[in-house]
């Protein structure tokens, strides 16, 4: 959890990430920022985030992404 | 069958009879049978394309689903004799299969919509080439009518085929369901775009008469036609003349293009979110929930704000299937990538920036038709938005030193007018006789203001096909539509909020807009301004 935040800091070191639950329902992270973020942990993890995960929930938050990537690392 | 038309409203009427009479598992079927029928009216003939893209769609989604089906089935029987890493190696097979079809079959869909909608264009083009070596290509297509709704149905039918492929959903079985998706006939004539998963699976689900869905479907249709009748057809005459070869070739000022722009940017609002409006009241009174198309674009404070709010079904088709595509592809992320652990964080989100609007836009612009106009309108909006977030840090450092307050509503009042004036550009691009004219106008726009021609004296602004009591009814309907749109910016949800008044009031409300609809509306017998200008994409 604490390196999702630590990516999502690097990109967008403006918001407070420990806190935001609509990151974007809001439209607090668009979607380039998204794409950044995507990039960052398929490297960091080695995994692949595929286009059919693009769904607001799976960004929504930290733990959200948290979840994603453990779901993903679980199925790899 | 126009959407605007009287002939329409009885259609309707008679469709919703039926669909509550009948048991609610035929609904559906009614809903299908009434597709086809309404689909004939636009001519016999188009029928083979729309049945030739269902039996094919349908057909590629089930060779999909089966490969699928194979392949979970064949792991299962193995039991437990299989490891985790063989059933990931069979998913990968399959997946790489299905993504086979899957790309031939949208090729496929791409191919007959591109060759349809392009012929003119790509022969007209090949037939310049070949002229310099003395040959003649002539277009074989020069007599197809391009079918009503092709655009519609093949990127709905492209979206089924890619959710597939994805495993979002399975294939739809029964080829009588898939094809009420493929012609719902509401939404045939200028969408909204939708999906299976939303709403395919809402078309053949049973519904419950609902005097609220009725209410409201009924006030959404009313509202759509206010929109279409009295303020699109309405200021179609003042548009047609400004842009028209005729007008172009006079000593014209750029006053008179921003007036005709303006008149242009409201008859195309009101002629497309009208027709949504009726075609999603429609939809509501059957029970089926359509996606919203506008949120109110005039109030646009960015041009990617503009297309957050116009023509969204279109924004999300292509966000999905081509916006994320594109910005996840292994080149575009390994060069973002670079980027951004070289440059910092923001450089890493210029290469994205730059690469997925240029495609998205470009697609668009096909989209609207294969002129150079369309492809230049593309290739400026992405422009636009690709320096937008190229450039914000710029921005933010020049409000900064200024110290401009941009939360302040007058910063808000300034990005509108900014948006809408390079709005007013795009609009010049598409709508000018040709590319050439349209760069003329735009720099007479700002470098030729003459404003006599609004005072009327000597009545010029009266002869552009509306005159003064014309006028003032149009200065009125868009005052109405105004407001409407600032009390839904603040939140107003109005068909809520009238029905929680009285009776009385309600209903003066409703019967003053019909009222409005029969007295001022036009009704286009002496000008072809009532057919729907997006039912042509």
């Amino acid at each position: 959890m604490e390196k999702i935040i630590e990516i999502l800091e690097s990109i967008r070191s403006d918001i407070d990430f420990t806190k935001e639950e609509k990151l974007i329902d809001d439209g607090i992270l668009d979607s380039f920022d998204i794409v950044s973020v995507v990039g960052e942990l398929c490297d960091y993890y080695d995994i692949t985030i595929t286009v059919d995960m693009m769904e607001p929930e799976n960004f929504n938050s930290a733990a959200a992404i948290h979840a994603l990537v453990e779901s993903i690392l679980d199925e790899e | 069958m126009a959407l605007n038309s009287l002939a329409f409203v009885a259609f309707l009427a008679i469709v919703l009879v039926v669909y509550y009479i009948v048991p609610k598992k035929f609904q559906w079927v009614v809903l299908l049978v009434a597709s086809y029928g309404f689909y004939v009216t636009s001519g016999l003939k188009n029928l083979v394309f729309i049945i030739s893209t269902t039996i094919f769609t349908y057909l590629a989604g089930l060779w999909m689903q089966s490969i699928r089906d194979k392949q979970q089935n064949y792991v299962k029987s193995l039991g437990d004799g299989v490891t985790k890493e063989e059933k990931r190696e069979y998913k990968k097979i399959a997946n790489k299969k299905i993504h086979t079809v899957q790309v031939l079959a949208v090729l496929v869909n791409l191919g007959v919509l591109i060759l349809l909608k392009c012929h003119g264009f790509i022969f007209d083009n090949i037939d310049k080439v070949f002229t310099l070596f003395k040959w003649d290509i002539s277009d074989p297509l020069v007599n197809i009518i391009v079918p009503l709704g092709l655009s519609y149905y093949t990127f709905n039918s492209i979206g089924y085929l890619i959710d597939i492929s994805r495993g979002k959903h399975a294939a739809e079985r029964n080829i009588g369901k898939f094809a009420l998706f493929v012609s719902f006939f509401p939404s045939i004539v200028q969408g909204p775009l939708f999906r299976y998963c939303d709403v395919g699976v809402q078309l053949t689900k049973e519904h419950k008469l609902d005097y609220t869905n009725i209410k409201y479907g009924a006030q959404l249709i009313l509202w759509g036609f206010f929109k279409k009748l009295v303020i699109a057809d309405r200021v179609a005459p003042i548009t047609a003349h400004i842009f028209s070869p005729e007008f172009v070739a006079t000593d014209y000022n750029g006053s008179q293009v921003f007036f005709g722009v303006l008149a242009y940017s409201f008859q195309i609002y009101c002629d497309f979110s009208g027709g949504t409006d009726i075609t999603r009241g429609a939809a509501q009174m059957m029970g089926i929930d359509l996606p919203v198309n506008f949120e109110r674009p005039f109030f646009a404070t960015s041009m990617a704000n503009f297309w957050q709010r116009w023509h969204m079904s279109l924004g999300a088709w292509m966000r999905e299937f081509v916006f994320y595509p594109v910005m996840l592809c292994k080149p575009v992320t390994a060069v973002s990538k670079k980027f951004r652990k070289k440059f910092g964080p923001h450089a890493g989100k210029i290469v994205p920036s730059v690469a997925a609007p240029f495609v998205v836009f470009f697609l668009i612009g096909i989209w609207h038709g294969i002129t150079w106009q369309y492809i230049t309108n593309g290739l400026y909006n992405a422009i636009l938005i690709s320096s937008t977030v190229a450039l914000t840090p710029v921005y933010n450092k020049i409000a900064k030193t200024l110290r401009i307050n941009t939360e302040a509503f007058s910063f808000r009042i300034f990005q509108m007018l900014r948006t809408f004036m390079l709005l007013c550009i795009s609009r010049v691009i598409v709508k000018a006789p040709s590319i050439t004219d349209a760069f003329a106008m735009i720099k007479r726009m700002f470098t030729s203001i003459d404003l006599k021609f609004l005072c009327g004296v000597d009545g010029e602004i009266y002869s552009y096909g509306v005159d003064e009591k014309g006028m003032k009814v149009l200065f009125l309907a868009i005052l109405v539509l105004l407001v409407v749109g600032i009390l839904q910016e603040n939140g107003l949800k109005i068909r809520e909020a009238l029905s929680r008044q009285n009776l009385i009031f309600r209903w003066f409300i409703l019967l003053l807009l019909l009222t409005v609809i029969l007295v001022f509306g036009i009704y286009g017998p002496e000008f072809d301004v009532s057919a729907f200008i997006y039912g042509r994409f």
